[in-house]
């Protein structure tokens, strides 16, 4: 007996521990294989379906933050006061946790997205072209947000001087980039789109799919101020996706869940109640901050009848009504394509333009000529257009246009930014609160700038006082 | 110390006199020798003092001062002979006896046998740290878990109870923290078996934090306290090392009761606890005061700006009245007063509501006994134990059987069967009862004249009653009685093992030991919410963030888990003596274990009490549901159930060896390596081990003079290597899966999510641990003292540090930090009285632990909960108050030397006022015992104590004025000047405060509407709570007798007649007082938590 026990415990001593000791996670994996990769990408996928918060395309409680907080479509001194949770204007978000967020969030997915592209096998099947593709797309598009919102508008000629954010393009812990030049940001960008675009994939499933790449590629053309190469993509997007008349634009708008009309990709496909009290919440908020007189004096007193906008935008009681869109629609392309005719010189074709699209949302529409141009609106706080020349009354009709057909879609802080940044102020509670021009650019993180040396923040966030 | 002796000696004559009284009447005659001797000790000293007795007779006599003796005794009889501290000698008288006896010293109390789970050894021969405690050291806490009976026993062991629940786990430290982000938790042996019995915890974004009841997650509470025979506490590296990477937080060795040779020993005994409200009060309002502080209140800050139409603060159901809010619209002002004096007539002691007197009771029996050849011990516990709060009970049921074989010479065979079933039962609640019975307004009544529960009109009035917007509670109100009554978390534990053990002696010097255990845990929870609970509102998935549906249905909460755990050993011991100065003992051996632990969970709503079934609402018929809500249904449906798995498995080698030269040299070297599954293949084996030195000083001829002061004295030196794992991070790229799935129409597809940072350069956290020690003896044993200072620095602990954003994570943890334990411990223990009437015993230890964080990269900027490099972990940084500004009326903070002002931003900035102010950990712990029996009957006390802990944030109120969202005018400095708090009950003083009418700075500070007049203090002094919340910071040193307890054992004689073999009464009293300067119930379990109840007991043991 004791030499069995004795044979057992030389048996125990010799035996290899390579097995027993093996990582054995559950509900885990160290991923491989292309159908695991793409659980990373689904995962970013269905928080755009579901609404849940992202901010490469946005939901509803973003659309708070930049169209009732930051824009000036809305009036923060008649808060009610259950609204008062509500910023009141820009410089409330600009403390360190909250401008920074936005931050880290799309470098996270980022982060996934590089995780894809650099350790999941390039083998060609189609799964894995698919989860490539959307990985260049979502990588591409999370840029596009941090170009916008953490970078200063960029200025012809000046793309070299001017800061980019840090390029990530790997995955790797130990890399601490600083701050490309905006040339660099913007390659990334459009290489990436056209990696995505490349792989021609068109299963809606993964949402960015070539069209929607084409259409991001537009907007990004257009923030940039490439004039022509956005004047051409978006000509394309309004070729596969027409704009469509009153009615239909009202039944699109009115589909709040399911994509609809010409809308390309949008948040909330897949809308659940774990995710339903963000868009409740944002939809009992709302209705505390009126729309601001400025916005309604932009449609003329027919117009408050003729056109459809005012009717499903804003009640009686002045609240806003429209449904949270966060995506991408043809009406953008439209109005993108009116004002690089604009700066292309081409003032009759941008007039024609805008026609196009009042046409469609106004009944009875009669024309607007060039001598009929309404004159510009002195409350507008926009002076300057996105090339800093003063505002002709063409140039304010396209802007005014955009205003009213974008209300409400995350899009007026960004035009606001475009169109000379220009500062204003609002009252609130007996105290003027002013939306400063630095304040257009949002800070870095300053944990990040304390840690990554030579990392650079921007202008008018220098000093950091803890408390 | 001479004078000690004397007193001694006097003792010991006084005891003579009645036995030379019995002498004189004793007969000479043929039969009867004389016996004339001089006892003596080893060294041929006199003993005086000494005495003899014949055995079976009443008949004895004492040396005198020369040791010397005489007296007659008749033939044949038996003579024994005794002294204190040495071994007794037996004679049998044939013929006259004379010269010299001489008694051999009590070698036994000098040298304890210790079991250290892989070897049993005695302390002269170790080098480590290990306090050893016997079962009557455990006894004076009948209703305690084991955890709790160590509290203030062990110098350097520091137990804390995290809340007076019945079954609740207590916080154990060893020698301080030594990982940051790690388990610091001691490791539990029980009879050589590591408990491994973790259950896992579950996440689903259906299952709330309160329907999981995981009180039994680590198994220590079913181990009952009566069936352990003693418990070794390893201490240092030296003696903990064996364990390896598990035993960087100490090692627990509890080693449990095991059957005797001789006859069937049968033994019973039983408890009976009046559990009652703890010692301490926290002085709040009785209603009269808090209506008329909250009238002084509405006048102050609501009164104007209501008579004007402006905005004005509601606090209190005052402030309700006063405005007219909900149900007191449209009153006159007599009306008013009426309602206000009404309320006033009615004080509800929360507390006294909440909490009962209950009973508790334990009973335990035992058979055992054996043979030469086998041994048996069987034993049967029950403990039931209710607690202070009403619905909250523990039971626990135990079996234990033990079987001891020796087929022959050779063979050693042994076999444990424990099983132990625990149950836990308490309301499960959404608001803690003792924050509820704190803060609610006594004003407030828990019934209605006609026994209906009565609805809290304040408690959750806050946000309404100033205009913010909130869910509504449920239609009849929120009474925390009903929430008791129609909701309960049950859980259920059952535990089984088995452990075989084998010992095969070889030779005569070597042997090979064998261990074998296996063990199964079922962990059953169930959590009921009653349809009419405000828990069963307040979860309601279909009508969530509704206003206005009514709808209630309750649920049901299900968990079953099961652990399975194992543990194989096989060591080979080899031990001799060479030429009887040399003595080596070499254990070579090595061990695998692992746990498996599955929990599969389900929850049910519109569950039936009644039929045990339920009907699972859907949407309300008018809610004409889309597509968007079916996937919502299904996506409530999928969280409702799931499954967590986890799996650990362990394989290490270890050697120990220890020589010991002449009695007087011991050497020890112990080496480890541990592999686990829970890193990759690089780091995989963590080698650790000591090595110790020990000098049995009082073994050197130089010493023999001194052997009638010093009996014994050792000195131990060691120093060695722990670890410990992390388990919260992963060295690879690991994607987590998420619960819930993408879905589409046609298919759902899986979701990852990279959790952590993956870190390739992860590995162990090391434990570096030196230690010098020195153990006296005195007067044979009589007084003993064991000085100890330790070094312990913790190099390669787990800390996250901040990454960049653009690593698309903010936080990676690395082993960059280190950290030191340095301390000193001190023990006493004195048998002062030792006489065969009388006994005194006192006991006392204290341990100063330093703990300082060496190294760490703080994961945020500036300060990192209480973690900065050169203080301790728990560290408090805060501001210095200053007292009470005149002028401004709030509490100022001492300027930093080094600040500078010349902006009101600087005035404002925290980081000029921020000062280390303490550590949340008490730096020095002990206790102290006092055992003093006269003839059978014995009464013991103890306790411990706690100097130099503190705590910041005190009883945090659930109101305050950011309960009310909106814009702030004027930011609150401290919680103290929040006019909000106020809404609920405040302590008395609170009425003393600052106001511009009357400048006092002797009382509160002045109270700050957030949202009323714009002041302008932050331009003029800190209003960062960083610094103000010094103002909230509180001392927790305390010294508690934590019992007393009085116990009278019947005389032989009289059981006798029982067929008894022992009767033993006891009366113990457990946390009766508690000198503390902290303000709330308990300096220990600070904060609004489950105090430690105040028992009273009253035991019986028999033995048969």
């Amino acid at each position: 007996m004791k030499k069995l026990y004795i044979c057992l415990l030389i048996a125990l001593i010799g035996s290899s521990c390579k097995g027993y000791l093996d990582i054995k996670p559950y509900g885990r994996t160290i991923p491989k294989t292309a159908e695991e990769f793409s659980a990373l990408m689904h995962k970013h996928l269905d928080e755009l379906d579901n609404g849940s918060s992202n901010y490469f395309v946005g939901n509803a409680q973003l659309l708070l933050q930049w169209d009732v907080e930051c824009g000036d479509d809305f009036e923060a001194c008649l808060t009610e006061p259950g609204g008062n949770t509500l910023a009141i204007y820009t410089g409330s978000l600009l403390n360190m946790s909250s401008a920074s967020t936005e931050y880290a969030q799309l470098y996270a997915v980022i982060r996934d997205c590089n995780i894809v592209l650099g350790e999941m096998k390039e083998d060609g099947t189609t799964l894995s072209n698919k989860v490539r593709a959307t990985a260049y797309a979502l990588r591409a598009v999370c840029y596009y947000q941090l170009l916008r919102t953490y970078c200063e508008v960029p200025e012809e000629g000046k793309f070299e001087e001017q800061l980019g954010v840090p390029l990530v393009k790997s995955f790797d812990m130990e890399e601490r980039p600083i701050r490309s030049s905006m040339q660099a940001t913007i390659d990334l960008i459009e290489s990436d789109l056209k990696a995505s675009i490349n792989y021609e994939c068109t299963d809606d499933l993964y949402r960015f799919t070539e069209d929607v790449c084409k259409g991001y590629l537009a907007r990004f053309y257009f923030w940039t101020k490439q004039w022509d190469k956005a004047l051409t993509v978006s000509q394309e997007m309004l070729k596969s996706h027409p704009l469509v008349d009153a009615d239909a634009y009202k039944t699109m708008m009115q589909s709040v869940f399911k994509i609809s009309g010409n809308q390309i990709i949008k948040a909330y496909r897949s809308y659940t109640s774990s995710t339903s009290t963000e868009y409740t919440a944002a939809s009992n908020i709302i209705k505390y901050r009126p729309v601001s007189k400025r916005f309604i004096n932009q449609f003329t007193p027919e117009e408050r009848t003729t056109d459809v906008r005012y009717s499903i935008d804003i009640n009686r009681k002045r609240q806003a009504i429209k449904p949270f869109f966060c995506g991408m629609r043809s009406a953008e392309f439209k109005l993108m394509e009116a004002e690089c005719y604009y700066h292309l010189s081409k003032p009759e074709e941008a007039l024609a333009s805008i026609n196009d699209l009042r046409s469609l949302r106004i009944s009875n529409y009669k024309e607007i000529t060039m001598s009929t141009l309404p004159s510009l609106n002195p409350d507008e706080i926009i002076k300057v257009d996105a090339e800093g020349k003063v505002l002709t009354p063409l140039m304010g009709l396209i802007l005014n246009e955009r205003r009213k057909e974008m209300f409400l879609e995350g899009d007026r802080f960004f035009e606001l930014k475009r169109n000379g940044s220009p500062e204003f102020w609002v009252a609130y509670n007996g105290r003027k609160y002013i939306t400063l021009k630095f304040m257009y650019t949002f800070p870095l993180p300053a944990t990040d700038v304390e840690i990554v040396p030579g990392l650079i923040q921007n202008t008018g966030y220098t000093e950091l006082v803890t408390n | 110390m001479n004078k000690l002796k004397f007193i001694l000696f006097l003792c010991v004559c006084l005891i003579s006199i009645s036995l030379f009284s019995q002498q004189n009447t004793g007969k000479k005659n043929d039969a009867m020798i004389l016996v004339k001797v001089v006892v003596v000790d080893k060294q041929g000293d006199p003993l005086p003092g000494a005495s003899v007795k014949v055995s079976g007779k009443a008949q004895g006599v004492i040396s005198d001062e020369k040791g010397r003796l005489s007296l007659w005794v008749d033939r044949n009889s038996l003579l024994v002979f005794s002294y204190i501290g040495m071994q007794q000698k037996s004679i049998k008288v044939t013929k006259p006896l004379s010269g010299v006896i001489t008694l051999e010293d009590n070698v036994v109390s000098l040298d304890q046998v210790v079991v250290t789970g892989y070897t049993r050894t005695t302390k002269r021969r170790t080098t480590g740290s290990l306090t050893t405690l016997s079962e009557k050291d455990l006894k004076n806490a009948p209703m305690a878990n084991i955890d709790m009976l160590l509290q203030g026993k062990i110098a350097g062991v520091d137990v804390k109870a995290i809340s007076g629940k019945p079954g609740e786990t207590a916080k154990v430290r060893i020698r301080g923290t030594n990982t940051i982000t790690g388990n610091a938790e001691p490791l539990w042996v029980v009879d050589g078996v590591p408990l491994q019995r973790d259950i896992p915890k579950i996440s689903s974004n259906q299952i709330l934090a309160n329907n999981f009841n995981d009180i039994f997650s680590n198994g220590i509470a079913g181990i009952n306290p009566n069936d352990i025979e003693n418990v070794t506490v390893l201490k240092d590296a030296s003696a903990a090392a064996i364990y390896g990477s598990r035993a960087a937080g100490g090692v627990i060795v509890i080693t449990t009761k095991r059957g005797k040779e001789g006859k069937m020993n049968i033994s019973y005994s039983a408890n009976m606890s009046i559990v009652t409200s703890p010692p301490h009060n926290a002085d709040l309002m009785n209603s009269k005061e808090k209506l008329a502080w909250e009238q002084e209140l509405w006048n102050e800050f609501s009164q104007s700006h209501y008579a004007n139409g402006e905005k004005y603060p509601v606090v209190g159901v005052v402030g309700m009245i006063r405005s007219g809010y909900g149900k007191y619209k449209g009153m006159t002002g007599t009306q008013q007063d009426a309602e206000i004096a009404n309320l006033g007539a009615h004080t509800t002691d929360w507390f006294k509501e909440l909490f009962q007197n209950s009973i508790s009771q334990s009973h335990y029996l035992s058979f055992s006994g054996g043979s030469n050849r086998s041994t048996y011990y069987v034993s049967l516990g029950v403990s039931q134990n209710n607690g202070l709060v009403k619905k909250t009970n523990y039971d626990r049921y135990n079996v234990s059987a033990k079987i001891d074989m020796k087929p022959n010479d050779r063979v050693k065979l042994g076999f444990t069967f424990d099983m132990s079933m625990q149950k836990s039962t308490s309301p499960s609640l959404n608001v803690d009862p003792f924050q509820y019975a704190y803060f609610a307004n006594p004003y407030e009544r828990p019934f209605n004249s006609d026994g209906s529960y009565a609805a809290d009109n304040t408690y959750f009035a806050l946000r309404m009653a100033n205009g913010a917007y909130d869910l509504p509670l449920p239609p009849s109100g929120y009474n925390i009685f009903r929430e008791m009554d129609t909701t309960s978390s049950k859980s259920k534990n059952f535990t089984t093992s088995v452990i075989g053990n084998l010992d095969i002696r070889m030779t005569d010097n070597l042997s090979f030991e064998g261990m074998a255990s296996y063990g199964y845990v079922v962990n059953n929870s169930d959590n009921i919410n009653g349809k009419e609970s405000n828990a069963a509102w307040n979860d309601r998935p279909f009508d969530s963030g509704s206003y206005t549906s009514k709808r209630t249905y309750g649920s049901i909460t299900q968990a079953s888990s099961y652990n399975t755990n194992y543990n194989l050993r096989g060591q080979l011991h080899y031990f001799n003596t060479f030429n009887n100065d040399h003595y080596i003992s070499v254990l070579l051996g090595s061990e695998i274990r692992g746990q498996y632990t599955k929990s599969i969970y389900e929850k049910r709503y519109g569950y039936d009490p009644v039929s045990g079934n339920s009907s699972m609402p859907t949407y309300p018929e008018n809610a004409n549901p889309s597509y968007a809500d079916l996937l919502s249904y299904a996506s409530i449906m999928d969280a409702l159930s799931g499954q967590s798995i986890s799996e650990d498995a362990f394989a290490s080698f270890y050697f120990s060896m220890d020589y010991v030269f002449k009695q007087r040299y011991v050497a020890s070297l112990t080496m480890r390596t541990d592999g686990s599954n829970n890193f990759g293949s690089k780091e995989q084996f963590n080698p650790t081990g000591s090595f110790g030195l020990s000098w049995n000083i009082d073994q050197e001829p130089f010493m023999k003079k001194f052997k009638p002061i010093i009996s014994s004295m050792s000195m131990r030196t060691a120093f060695g290597y722990t670890g410990n794992i992390n388990k919260s991070v992963y060295p690879q790229l690991v994607m987590d899966y998420e619960s819930t799935f993408r879905k589409t129409d046609t298919d759902y597809y899986r979701m990852g999510s990279i959790r952590n940072a993956p870190n390739p350069r992860l590995r162990w956290e090391k434990n570096r641990d030196m230690k010098v020690s020195l153990d006296v003896g005195l007067f044979n044993e009589r007084i003993h003292l064991q000085g100890e200072l330790y070094d312990r620095r913790t190099s390669d602990a787990v800390t996250s540090i901040t990454v960049p954003s653009t690593t698309g994570f903010s936080s990676q943890s690395y082993n960059t930090s280190e950290l030191l334990n340095q301390g000193a411990e001190l023990s006493l223990s004195a048998h002062i009285v030792k006489s065969s009437n009388w006994n005194l015993s006192m006991s006392a230890n204290i341990s100063y632990n330093r703990n300082k964080l060496l190294k760490f990269n703080s994961p945020s900027s500036g300060l990192y909960a209480g973690n900065y490099v050169g203080y301790p972990l728990g560290s408090i940084f805060s501001g210095k108050m200053m007292g009470i500004d005149r002028k401004l009326g709030v509490y100022t903070y001492q300027a930093r030397p080094d600040a500078v002002f010349s902006t009101p931003a600087d005035r404002n900035n925290a980081d000029n006022y921020l000062f280390y102010l303490g550590t949340s950990t008490a730096p020095t712990n002990g206790g102290y015992s006092v055992n003093l029996s006269y003839k059978r009957l014995s009464v013991s006390m103890g306790g411990s104590y706690s100097f130099g802990g503190k705590v910041l944030k005190d009883v945090s109120c659930p109101v305050s004025y950011s309960s009310i969202s909106g814009t702030v005018v004027e930011p609150i400095p401290a919680r103290i000047n929040d006019l909000y708090i106020n809404h609920l009950n405040v302590p008395r003083n609170a009425t003393k405060h600052w106001t511009p009418d009357n400048p006092i700075t002797n009382g509160n500070p002045r109270i700050i509407d957030a949202y009323g007049e714009y002041l302008g203090l932050s331009n003029y002094m800190v209003s960062s709570s960083v610094i103000t919340n010094a103002s909230m910071m509180q001392s927790v040193s305390y010294f508690k007798l934590g019992s007393i307890s009085l116990g009278y054992s019947l005389k032989e004689s009289w059981i006798k007649k029982f067929c008894l073999s022992s009767l033993s009464l006891s009366v113990t009293m457990n946390n009766i007082f508690i000198l503390t300067n902290y303000k709330g119930l308990d300096p220990e379990t600070p904060g609004a938590v489950y105090p430690m109840a105040r028992t009273y007991s009253m035991g019986i043991s028999i033995g048969f």
